[in-house]
């Protein structure tokens, strides 16, 4: 669940700035605060909702409960009496041709619709949504075959090695923290109907809610439909989501501990890695840039030359950080077949070494940074991109000109602060090295 | 590298859902014909442009009409093989330089092999394209395939093909059905090649490769975005229009035999939950029938059964009578070789395989019998159309639609023509497909039968290291 989390909140790393991405931002008569960029040249609309409504406080005994209530939402409302099945609900969008989903992460419930901008087709997108929104009855046997088909997939996934992995390693990072949990076949089971009427209805409301919107589309007229679509949910919220502080490795105590799980699988699976920053933190550019050079700068990255390039080791390794509201980790990974694991660990535990000890040279420094600022315009060339940005900024609360000024952010970012910044967030002794499929 | 390599390769030939692939063929003919340029260089390369002003953002590709139906017995994997070693140096560049010319200037570039193609591309700044042409001109005439660095790059092959098929039961499965359904067609190999030939395989059958099938008249390029096509030809005469032409070896048909009769198999593979796949062996777009409606009728059918969550096969098999857990239905629209019409599910708890199979006969016996409504036949156009719209919001999507359909030998010119012939699909039409190809004389199924992975001694869990907050 956190994975969702972790990719979304990474695109914002990845975000970059342009005039063209101007965010108009305002507060809705709803209390919903709203991030809106016009962008008129294909007549399509994208609108992003998102609730404070993630798993993070999910009871133990029903982990799911936040993602099996998002999942619900659009199988079947009540609407003047009548019901809306979800099979009315499903062939209405396709006759629209709109999309509408929703999704939870730790922190998030998000909602999306996506619509042609045509006026017809607009107003009956957003009355779609509002009629979703009204009133989800969460029937009790369409609950039972969502829960069949969770169960089934967790089964399966639970075979895997990357499951194995990502659930062991989110163990590792966060420890007691609800970001550490993961859903099981008995959690979701303990899930009730009601459970899922009391999560909606305590969660989902105007106030506190992020609206971004991008698209053929206006102000004044995001407003209006904002205001037939936010009539269908309360005001404020009867609960506030609680989310402890994620807390770094204690510093004192060097573990520097490998778990190994065994497979059967033929490649060995490995994550390395420990908590490291928020996306608030000052030290975020200097991350970003310095994590470029060590493994996320794909094919010219430290940790492909030496594990890919001059030995072989593997298809696909990388590194990143996924700050979020919260600390989120830095994470380094691979997979290889299982009698190099060992190597494997040991050449990446070597390359992240040297980077914290050592920085990066001069030349890679330089080379980071023109990669990052003139690959710039790529980050936002599409209404696509710019709905993750803006929405992510706003998730964040980050600066509006957050955009405008990342180039510039970019290159102020010094070999000094690089080094001082890994040094002070990271440590190889410290970092957590789970294997699945260990040899 | 080949990020997309079975991506592409799937989407083409199997899990490609019909409609969906017709998505970024532009909605009126008018409009796009006004931003399509192409050019042919005196070398026989053709230039295909696409105007989209949108942001200053070029999507560069070149493709190579070979792919893995080009290799002969012995040599599978070739293709995506030397795909790689395109990236580890040229004459004038060091291994791994491209890539790291292209990051300098803050571009993203990649490559990715299918059944029908080879494509590399970069997606940049404006300002940068001719630099990519440069870098792409030099490793198309100037490739050096060092043996040492084809030793290393080979292990990071098999290493690909470990991660993406030999631990993925659902690929596994994919793979021996093809090598089922196919008797003779090259399509029957794997793109990623089988492990043996890939543990056999010399840095001389990767040079062979690049000598018979890389040349400018082998090669399409296609450029999307904010550029001006005059600009473009120039550039590319600057930079591709020296390197001389070759011959270009013969390409036998191997066109496969009829099939005479249904062909089951069963594959056992670590998984929980057990899978079953009907594939038919049906007709595709030929570039010289554009309009035969067989093929759209065929889209249109896979669309209604799967083309939304309340379509037919989802709506019938896992809501109604919770048989399934999950369905598919795609359709191989156009391709260079023989395509497939399937049908997968994976049963409900409890649910036997042979009424999941005799359910699907029905919907489709329902389908032939009684026709499919006008409201499904509307709500099929419909998406259709506004996925023409969405699909404009990338243009490398725009890059990918009109190259895929050129390696098949579909010009773009053509592609309003088959939008407009899938909306002329009628429910008679359907009715004569279901009828006359998903029969079972053409038909292979194949079964997952999932295997317990060994399981390990429990009571080993780490203390978390969270612990030491």
């Amino acid at each position: 669940m956190k994975n969702l989390l972790v990719i979304i909140v990474f695109g914002l790393g990845a975000a970059v700035a342009q005039a063209s991405a101007k965010i108009n931002h305002w507060v809705h008569s709803s209390g919903a605060l709203v991030y809106l960029v016009e962008a008129r040249t294909i007549p399509m609309i994208d609108l992003q909702i998102d609730w404070h409504a993630g798993s993070v406080n999910d009871p133990k005994d029903q982990l799911g409960l936040a993602g099996m209530t998002a999942g619900m939402i659009d199988k079947g409302s009540m609407f003047n009496g009548r019901l809306i099945s979800e099979a009315e609900v499903s062939d209405r969008l396709a006759d629209l041709g709109a999309g509408l989903s929703f999704s939870a992460g730790a922190e998030r419930a998000s909602m999306r619709l996506r619509t042609l901008s045509d006026e017809k087709k607009k107003l009956a997108a957003i009355d779609l949504a509002s009629t979703v929104l009204k009133a989800p009855v969460f029937d009790s046997k369409i609950l039972k075959r969502e829960q069949e088909r969770t169960v089934s997939a967790i089964k399966e996934a639970d075979l895997k090695p990357e499951t194995k992995l990502s659930k062991e390693f989110d163990r590792q990072m966060y420890g007691e923290h609800p970001f550490a949990n993961s859903p099981t076949i008995k959690t979701i089971q303990a899930i009730k109907s009601e459970d899922l009427k009391r999560f909606y209805a305590s969660r989902y409301a105007a106030k506190g809610s992020k609206i971004t919107v991008v698209g053929d589309i206006g102000r004044t007229e995001v407003d209006q439909l904002l205001d037939r679509l936010m009539a269908s949910i309360p005001k404020e919220a009867k609960e506030q989501q609680q989310v402890p502080d994620v807390l770094r490795f204690d510093k004192s105590k060097a573990s520097n501990s490998i778990i190994k799980i065994p497979h059967d699988a033929q490649q060995a699976h490995i994550s390395m890695g420990m908590p490291a920053i928020a996306r608030k933190d000052p030290d975020y550019f200097p991350m970003l840039v310095g994590n470029y050079i060590l493994g996320g700068g794909g094919f010219v990255s430290r940790l492909v030359k030496e594990v890919r390039e001059k030995r072989g080791l593997a298809y696909s390794v990388f590194s990143y950080i996924a700050p979020g509201r919260q600390i989120g980790p830095y994470v380094a990974g691979m997979q290889t077949q299982k009698a190099q694991a060992d190597l494997a660990v040991d050449v990446m535990k070597k390359t992240i070494g040297d980077f914290i000890a050592n920085g990066p040279t001069d030349e890679e420094l330089q080379a980071a940074k023109n990669n990052l600022v003139n690959g710039f315009p790529l980050r936002i060339d599409s209404n696509r991109k710019i709905l993750d940005n803006v929405s992510s900024i706003a998730w964040n609360d980050l600066p509006l000109d957050t955009l405008d000024q990342w180039t510039n952010q970019l290159r102020k970012v010094t070999k000094d602060q690089v080094v001082a910044a890994f040094k002070k967030n990271l440590d190889v002794n410290q970092m957590v090295t789970v294997v699945v499929g260990a040899p | 590298m080949s990020i997309l390599t079975t991506l592409a390769g799937r989407a083409l030939t199997f899990f490609g859902a019909a409609i969906i692939s017709f998505g970024g063929y532009a909605q009126n003919a008018p409009q796009k014909t006004q931003n399509t340029h192409e050019f042919q260089l005196s070398n026989g390369m053709k230039i295909i442009v696409r105007q989209d002003h949108r942001a200053p953002t070029v999507a560069h590709m070149v493709w190579y009409r070979a792919g893995s139906i080009d290799e002969v017995n012995g040599k599978t994997g070739v293709a995506h093989v030397l795909e790689h070693m395109m990236f580890k140096g040229t004459k004038n560049l060091k291994p791994g330089e491209f890539s790291k010319k292209v990051a300098a200037v803050g571009g993203r570039d990649n490559a990715f092999t299918g059944k029908d193609y080879t494509a590399y591309f970069q997606q940049i700044e404006k300002s940068h394209l001719p630099a990519m042409m440069a870098l792409e001109a030099e490793r198309m005439q100037n490739l050096r395939i060092d043996k040492e660095e084809f030793a290393k790059e080979i292990q990071v092959v098999m290493e690909e093909r470990r991660l993406r098929t030999d631990d993925q039961s659902k690929a596994i499965v994919y793979e021996q059905l093809m090598a089922t359904a196919f008797t003779n067609s090259p399509y029957r190999n794997p793109i990623i090649g089988w492990m043996d030939d890939l543990k056999n395989m010399t840095y001389l059958d990767a040079l062979e490769w690049y000598q018979d099938w890389y040349a400018p008249n082998n090669a399409v390029l296609v450029v999307t975005g904010d550029v001006m096509p005059g600009d473009v030809k120039a550039l590319a005469e600057k930079y591709y229009g020296p390197i001389p032409a070759k011959k270009i070896k013969e390409r036998k048909p191997q066109i496969e035999i009829p099939q005479i009769g249904t062909k089951r198999i069963v594959v056992k593979a670590p998984a929980e939950n057990p899978d079953i796949t009907f594939a038919w062996k049906v007709p595709k777009i030929e570039p010289n029938d554009l309009n035969a409606i067989d093929p759209y009728a065929l889209s249109v059918l896979s669309a209604i059964l799967d083309g939304h969550s309340n379509s037919r096969l989802n709506r019938q098999l896992v809501k109604d009578q919770r048989l399934a857990d999950g369905v598919d239905a795609s359709y191989g629209m156009s391709g260079r070789g023989p395509q497939l019409f399937s049908i997968s599910a994976s049963p409900a708890k409890g649910k036997s395989l042979t009424v999941i199979e005799e359910n699907i006969r029905k919907i489709l016996a329902d389908i032939k019998t009684k026709g499919v409504t006008n409201t499904e036949l509307d709500r099929v156009k419909s998406q259709l159309i506004s996925s023409q719209i969405y699909k404009r919001d990338s243009i490398f999507a725009q890059a990918m639609e009109v190259g895929i359909a050129e390696m098949n030998g579909i010009s773009w010119k053509y592609l309003d023509d088959m939008l407009l012939n899938v909306q002329k699909v009628q429910s008679e039409d359907i009715q004569r497909v279901v009828g006359k190809y998903l029969i079972d004389d053409s038909l292979t199924v194949a079964v997952l039968d999932p295997q317990a992975i060994q399981k390990k001694p429990a009571g080993t869990q780490a203390k978390p290291a969270g612990m030491r907050h």
